[in-house]
């Protein structure tokens, strides 16, 4: 709660977070570093 | 996307080595996504390359005044610089604005730079997240507020000498990274020629705030705790 950022619905257990008008901007979950990813949006 | 797609089945010049695979259903719902193809860089850290992103039918509504405006970008953990680069560079085009040491700075849209792949120490987090925020105000009175309810601060109030971004960086939860910044500069087109700035400290803070546990980083001093 101290970054600011909104906490937002999220599926199995997430907790997904958003700072503009996108849905959500961080989604945290439980498990290894391994299933970490960061998305980037596309054009096309 | 289709770049990737196409080196993927040996119909493009491009790299070849690196993983990618379709999201599939349940993927693209956690991801709150339309379509996206999930890829690795060099280092094994995982990209997931998205299209449609679902929007809120909200306006963002914060739980606390920091002005945050949105993610300004990330500082990805790279064990393998060179083959970064050519995922970055080669298969998705992002461009290099600048270095410091060998932190590089890239740049995928008319920004400074968004990506910035980085060795750092051992951590949970692969990667550390950079939100913008309204003013150079809203970075001051993030820093007072960080203070006074004792989170680690690891770096500034201070402004980056290659983007001339103001920023604070401070310790989250489960070892995450954050920073507040601001003012990350418009870059002049693509006929930038990156710049190298040596590893000192003034190259990552014009102002010479400190990096917290600089002293132990040894030979590169500026390398692990520089960015994010």
């Amino acid at each position: 709660m101290f970054l600011g950022l909104q906490r937002v619905g999220a599926v199995e257990g997430d907790v997904a977070l958003r700072g503009d008008h996108l849905y959500h901007r961080i989604c945290l979950t439980e498990g290894p570093p391994e299933q970490q990813s960061i998305g980037l949006e596309l054009a096309d | 996307m289709r770049r990737i797609i196409e080196a993927r089945q040996g119909r493009s010049s491009g790299p070849r080595d690196f993983q990618c695979a379709d999201a599939d259903a349940n993927e693209c719902k956690r991801r709150y996504v339309r379509q996206a193809l999930i890829t690795q860089d060099g280092s094994g850290n995982v990209i997931d390359l998205v299209a449609r992103p679902a929007h809120s039918g909200r306006r963002y509504f914060p739980s606390r005044d920091a002005g945050i405006t949105g993610l300004q970008g990330i500082g990805l953990r790279s064990t393998d610089l060179a083959k970064d680069l050519l995922f970055w560079t080669k298969l998705l085009d992002a461009r290099i604005s600048d270095r410091v040491g060998e932190i590089t700075y890239l740049r995928i849209d008319e920004r400074h730079h968004r990506i910035a792949p980085l060795s750092f120490r051992a951590q949970k987090a692969s990667w550390r997240s950079r939100l913008d925020v309204e003013s150079f105000d809203c970075i001051m009175q993030s820093n007072y507020f960080l203070r006074e309810r004792q989170l680690k601060i690891l770096h500034g109030p201070g402004r980056e000498t290659a983007s001339g971004q103001v920023f604070i960086r401070f310790q989250g939860p489960e070892d995450c990274l954050f920073s507040y910044v601001h003012g990350n500069a418009r870059t002049q087109g693509p006929a930038n020629v990156p710049r190298q700035f040596s590893s000192k400290a003034e190259s990552l803070c014009a102002w010479g705030s400190e990096c917290a546990g600089r002293s132990r980083i040894g030979v590169f001093p500026v390398n692990l705790t520089g960015l994010g």
